[in-house]
């Protein structure tokens, strides 16, 4: 149980918004998006391990 | 985990979630869905000794049918598919939710299938005046 995760995430979040402000007012789109994108990736990767702890207690838990 | 603990969680999640979600809605999305993970994992662990408490008790009933695990593995299947499914809805994707709940209901099905076997001997029994037996 650590809520680290989601102020992580949501760190993470608005450091993107952020970026990708600055980058869109100065004129550089393409590396908005890509920024938003790797955020995203990064979230992902973190959100999908737990997941997988999740799935995996749950299935040894409940038998499945 | 208390409920107050469980609550400040959930608030102070839906107040980060709100401030991304008109700059960044994917981010607001997985951070709703971190938010699960954890509730869910600390529900579970606090139920926990009610489940085996009450897989215990039914084991009792009987000896043929195993009540018990048929019971805590359609509560594992029904909790896992509404979480899919709750996120899934939270994404906007109605028509993916209604699909895993499709699929988490067929499952139930067939996990059900020897209770109906059980209720309908059972009940075949009755109509042809026999004796009731476990």
């Amino acid at each position: 149980m650590d809520v680290d995760l989601i102020f992580k995430i949501a760190a993470i979040g608005i450091l993107v918004a952020v970026l990708n402000q600055v980058l869109i007012r100065s004129g550089r789109e393409e590396q908005a998006m890509l920024t938003t994108l790797s955020g995203l990736i990064v979230v992902l990767t973190i959100i999908v391990s737990e997941i997988s702890t999740l799935f995996d207690t749950v299935k040894s838990a409940f038998g499945l | 985990m208390t409920v107050l603990g469980l609550l400040g969680i959930v608030v102070t999640a839906a107040v980060l979630a709100v401030t991304l979600r008109h700059t960044q809605p994917a981010f607001a999305l997985v951070l709703s869905l971190a938010v699960g993970l954890l509730l869910f994992g600390g529900a579970l662990s606090a139920v926990w000794p009610v489940l085996e408490r009450t897989a215990e008790l039914l084991g009792r009933l009987s000896d043929a049918v195993p009540f018990a695990e048929i019971l805590t593995k359609a509560l594992g299947i029904s909790l896992l598919t509404q979480f899919a499914a709750d996120a899934c809805r939270d994404a906007g994707e109605a028509a993916l939710a209604s699909k895993a709940e499709l699929g988490g209901k067929v499952m139930l099905l067939v996990c059900g299938m020897p209770l109906f076997e059980y209720a309908v001997t059972m009940l075949e029994q009755v109509v042809r005046g026999e004796a009731v037996g476990m």
